[in-house]
């Protein structure tokens, strides 16, 4: 007789640290994902905006357990000799290690920097808001908006994340009326609350899908979700529906013009719901 | 030049706010003028020894061990505990290694802040180790640290928010499930002639500094409530003894109420999740 | 109807390629691509020692380094050494080589659009030199839609200046599908779509090439020896 052989039993979260990918096909097989999403739904996205008194504009987003705020501080700067009439957007992501124990104290790593400057190309190369609009003085004075995205809590897709807390806080910052001094060269801002808001000529917002295995899309991936997917893609709409920007990136190649059907209908919805939750949520003033 | 960020231009200022410069020295005299007023009611309505209604919540962040934010009106820090965890230094150590890294967000404040931590902000760093490491118990966790990673999201009051955070960081402690003999409360105050005022705010501070050089000054103090006694002071300005003695019963006093806060939110959030605990 | 441009191409020609493998005697294998006169000269250094820090028990932990022909290295290059890295980490075997590193050092040559492609392309090759172990070769394209509409492929620094968007695809050999896409402007479905295809087209032309290079110098080094 065979010796009885009792069966191993692994508790869920075990299963998950050692086999992530087996762990996660029983899940996909069953179109439920570990969290109790299915497969094409993002998680619970709720913002808050100009929370953040000492800012010009802030907002804070969370996605799920991801939570980031972004705060725009105005300073003035000279502009460049090659555009005397356009001022800057700045943006930048930190993920510190408050955030998530893969993040490392020191110099912001390599994830930090590739979002920043996604963002910032996404801003500039996207067309989002005319820079014009930043003058103060003509060759001599503009202004930098530095928008600084914190991340709090780090539970993948900040892209997703980073972009609406940005456009949030875009939308709804209002620039103080300032004037150059031309005699002394200071700009001053005006203590009456004479500010204008910004106009936002294409807000865009993203959407960032995990591909699995037989072109499976996961909406709104958690960071064990960005680990083992096949690919990445995030996908930028604008208001209008058009496309701003597909920035995929992954290890197995995939062909996408069977699923950039599927991926688009999927942004668009949610571009329609980030739009109407940034608009909906305009500050008391 | 910063590489590591995106970069705008090499050189930036904030705005200054219209009007001379003597407009603003005679509004700032005024403010200090009704500031210094010890019968009326401060700008936001309080008294002057009133704190700033506490908002406190753990389990903010899931990565980390254990997390707490906590608000007092225009106040937010966040703080996220990581650890105990493997000392990755060579030397044998006995004891746990306390590390913190403080943070104000580059918008937290007036001014615009940098990325790199600047000296205050590894100043403040070390006061938090200061006024936490007497409530740890270290020799639990040999060979490994314990990482506190504090950020402050926006600040109203420099010796407010560093009492914020003290008490922040020690609730994170104790939601990591680390070994304390008591739970640090802190509270700040502000020394003048004639009275205390208790949690300043960033106006109140600077229609302070603004004052001609009397007796004033700043005072923090981090205490361990239920041993009765203090972990951590931190003072700056001069006073007299009589005046030291006095603003630290008021911060002892204070922190106390803290203590209430925070033990009642913490005593809830365990009943919360597991009711049996402590019935 | 082919609309000329700056440098006479028609629009969907490609610059003229370029392959020197082994170019660098320390490295373990090097290459340099041109998509003339943009070029990048990439050297691989691996499988070697790694720091503790960074070890990883299951598989080689590869390092993009990513230098730019002007100036000192930005935000950007860190873009560029990310999207390198996630899709060269696909690419090559690293269960292979446990606990190693493989460094990839790019270093642009000369800088004259399409940077990207041709840092895909470089390192690629400069893989393929050293010997490291690979799933499949990776080609990569790039195109750019102008003002009038026009699909330009592999275009210059000045028509990406003033494209409406540009794309950037990174296929595998076996054309199953594309590891790696870039595309940022504003441009319809059916754009992105053209887009596709025609660097799809274009990168079969690259690995078409790039088989060339490996059969020539593989010919010449059989009759040497």
């Amino acid at each position: 007789m065979a010796p009885d052989i009792k069966p191993v039993v692994l508790s869920a979260a075990a299963f998950e640290k050692i086999a992530p990918e087996e762990f996660y096909k029983r899940f996909v097989q069953n179109n439920v994902r570990p969290d109790g999403r299915s497969l094409e739904r993002f998680r619970p996205t709720s913002l808050q905006i100009n929370s953040v008194t000492t800012a010009n504009g802030s907002a804070v987003v969370r996605l799920g357990n991801t939570m980031v705020v972004c705060g725009i501080k105005a300073e003035v700067a000279e502009p460049r000799a090659d555009a005397p009439n356009l001022g800057y957007i700045v943006p930048n992501v930190e993920l510190a290690p408050i955030c998530s124990p893969q993040f490392k104290a020191g110099p912001p790593g390599e994830l930090s920097q590739a979002i920043g400057h996604q963002l910032n190309r996404i801003l500039d190369l996207g067309k989002v808001l005319k820079l014009d609009q930043l003058c103060i003085e003509e060759h001599q004075a503009v202004w930098c908006l530095y928008a600084d995205v914190t991340c709090l809590t780090y539970e993948g897709n900040i892209l997703d994340a980073a972009l609406l807390a940005l456009m949030a806080a875009l939308t709804h910052m209002r620039l103080p009326q300032a004037t150059l001094n031309e005699d002394t060269g200071v700009v001053t801002t005006s203590l009456t609350d004479d500010s204008t808001p910004l106009v936002i000529d294409r807000p865009v917002y993203a959407a960032t899908f995990a591909m699995f295995p037989d072109q499976v899309l996961l909406a709104d991936p958690t960071d064990t979700e960005e680990a083992i997917a096949e690919a990445l893609v995030s996908v930028v709409l604008d208001d209008q529906g058009r496309q701003c920007c597909i920035w995929t990136h992954g290890t197995q190649p995939q062909d996408y013009t069977r699923c950039t059907e599927r991926l688009l209908t999927l942004a668009q919805q949610r571009t329609t719901t980030l739009q109407s939750l940034v608009t909906a949520n305009a500050p008391q003033s | 030049m910063d590489r590591r960020h995106v970069t705008g231009p090499e050189r930036s200022v904030a705005p200054l706010p219209a009007g001379s410069m003597n407009e603003a020295v005679a509004t700032t005299q005024a403010q200090t003028a009704m500031f210094f007023d010890t019968q009326r009611n401060r700008q936001d309505g309080r008294t002057i020894d009133a704190m700033r209604p506490i908002f406190l919540k753990t389990g903010l962040i899931n990565q980390a061990s254990g997390s707490a934010y906590f608000e007092q009106n225009n106040i937010r820090v966040a703080c996220g505990v990581y650890g105990p965890r493997q000392n990755t230094q060579a030397q044998f150590n006995e004891n746990a290694r306390l590390d913190c890294g403080f943070k104000f967000a580059t918008f937290a404040c007036d001014k615009r802040r940098q990325f790199q931590r600047d000296p205050e902000e590894r100043e403040l760093s070390q006061i938090l180790i200061q006024a936490l490491t007497p409530a740890v118990r270290l020799g639990m966790y040999p060979k490994s640290t314990i990482d506190i990673y504090v950020t402050v999201i926006q600040s109203d009051g420099w010796w407010s928010t560093l009492a914020a955070a003290i008490t922040c960081a020690s609730v994170a402690l104790v939601d990591a499930g680390i070994d304390v003999i008591d739970i640090v409360t802190a509270s700040a105050v502000l020394v003048l002639p004639d009275g205390n005022v208790v949690d300043a705010t960033q106006q109140e501070e600077q229609a302070l500094s603004a004052q001609p050089p009397k007796c004033h000054g700043s005072l923090v103090v981090a205490q361990l409530p239920t041993h009765n006694e203090i972990a951590h002071v931190v003072q700056t300005g001069k006073m007299t003894p009589a005046q030291l003695t006095k603003a630290i019963d008021t911060c002892l006093g204070d922190s106390a109420k803290v203590h209430s806060v925070v033990s009642y939110y913490l005593r809830e959030a365990v009943l919360a999740t597991e009711p049996s605990v402590l019935a | 109807m082919a609309a000329t441009r700056r440098d006479h191409r028609d629009a969907a020609q490609i610059r003229p390629l370029e392959i020197v493998q082994g170019v660098l005697h320390r490295a373990d294998g090097s290459a340099q691509f041109d998509h003339a006169p943009t070029a990048v000269l990439c050297g691989v250094y691996g499988p070697t020692e790694i720091k503790i820090r960074d070890e990883k028990v299951d598989r080689a932990t590869l390092e993009v380094n990513y230098k730019p022909a002007i100036g000192s290295s930005n935000t950007k290059d860190r873009w560029i050494e990310y999207s390198l890295r996630r899709v060269f980490e696909g690419v090559i075997l690293t269960a292979l080589h446990p606990s190693t590193l493989i460094q990839l050092n790019l270093q642009v040559v000369s800088d004259h659009g399409s940077v990207l492609a041709t840092a895909f392309n470089s390192a690629t090759m400069a893989l393929m030199d050293a010997g490291v172990p690979m799933r499949t070769v990776v080609a990569s394209v790039s195109c750019a839609i102008d003002q009038a509409g026009n699909v330009l492929m592999d275009p210059d620094e000045e028509e990406e200046k003033n494209a409406t968007s540009c794309h950037v695809f990174v296929f595998d050999a076996e054309m199953k599908g594309a590891l790696f896409t870039d595309s940022l402007g504003n441009y319809t479905p059916t754009q992105f779509e053209h887009c596709y295809q025609s660097c799809k087209a274009g990168a079969a032309k690259v690995i078409h090439f790039m088989r060339a290079a490996v059969e020539a110098k593989l010919t010449r080094q059989t009759q040497q020896s």
